[in-house]
């Protein structure tokens, strides 16, 4: 068995690639850079305080259910995928944070809305958001 | 091109911790956090089972629509965050299911991470053919 001991990793063609044998088969390789999540989260809907989180300054309350993430480090574009879930919006119903339309994905920031089915905006305990996509 | 071959990679400063250089090779991320640290997709209707998983342990089915999940190697703390999507119910009527915790029964620990499909019908729970989830967060 062989450890590697750094602090750092960059690419030797280009700093920001460096790809990494992965597949089942032992061939197939993937990218280390393209496959890191760039920012997660885990926060309160009600007061939006950050519970535990990666690459994210902070996570703002703008009303019942409305609430901004903004990130550290940027994103390099405004075409990241961008994946969440919740707690319940209580009565059986389902409820998911999702972005208000596109124009609020920034590349310093997501701000969305969190719906139960019944359509209607709900605080819930717990939102998870996790980004994915190009850092600037 | 240079090829490293290494079994493992640890920090050099901080054992779990390791910088690697973003896509616009202006800032950097960090390898460990990046890093999806469980993910696992089972059955969740009458064939239920794990189908593939990383650090999964296990699945369990309670009832209709409400499954547990474990760890292998557990998370550090409760505050990890997660991802999910699962198929919708089929029949004459097609439902789209969502993936949620119950706020009045949650069991979110540090190994374990019990769901419920809900979906727009309202009250109730369902069976999906597919379950998929992703962890991200500190492990311990």
């Amino acid at each position: 068995m062989s450890t590697l001991r750094t602090n750092a990793l960059e690419g030797v063609d280009a700093k920001n690639s460096i790809t990494i044998v992965a597949g089942a088969g032992n061939i197939t390789t993937t990218n280390v850079q393209e496959g890191l999540a760039k920012a997660w989260s885990n926060y309160a809907g009600s007061g939006t305080s950050l519970r535990d989180s990666f690459n994210h300054t902070s996570a703002t309350d703008n009303g019942t259910a409305d609430y901004t993430l903004t990130l550290t480090n940027n994103m390099g574009n405004v075409n990241y995928s961008y994946t969440s879930s919740s707690t319940d919006g209580g009565g059986g119903r389902s409820a998911t944070f999702s972005p208000k339309d596109f124009d609020n994905y920034t590349t310093s920031s997501m701000r969305g809305v969190n719906n139960d089915t019944g359509n209607t905006t709900e605080d819930t305990e717990c939102v998870s958001s996790t980004f994915n996509g190009d850092l600037a | 091109m240079a090829t490293l071959k290494t079994n493992t990679l640890t920090g050099t400063s901080t054992a779990g911790s390791i910088a690697v250089t973003g896509e616009g090779n202006s800032t950097t991320t960090n390898l460990q956090q990046g890093l999806a640290k469980s993910w696992v997709y089972f059955k969740g209707n009458d064939t239920f089972g794990i189908q593939d998983s990383f650090n999964t342990a296990s699945a369990t089915d309670h009832s209709t629509g409400n499954y547990t999940t474990t760890r292998t190697n557990a998370f550090a703390n409760d505050d990890y965050a997660t991802a999910g999507i699962c198929s919708s119910t089929g029949g004459g009527n097609i439902h789209y299911n969502f993936i949620v915790e119950n706020q009045d029964d949650r069991v979110r620990t540090t190994t374990a991470l019990r769901i419920y499909l809900l979906n727009a019908l309202g009250p109730g729970t369902y069976d999906a053919i597919d379950v998929s989830l992703q962890f991200c967060g500190d492990l311990a």
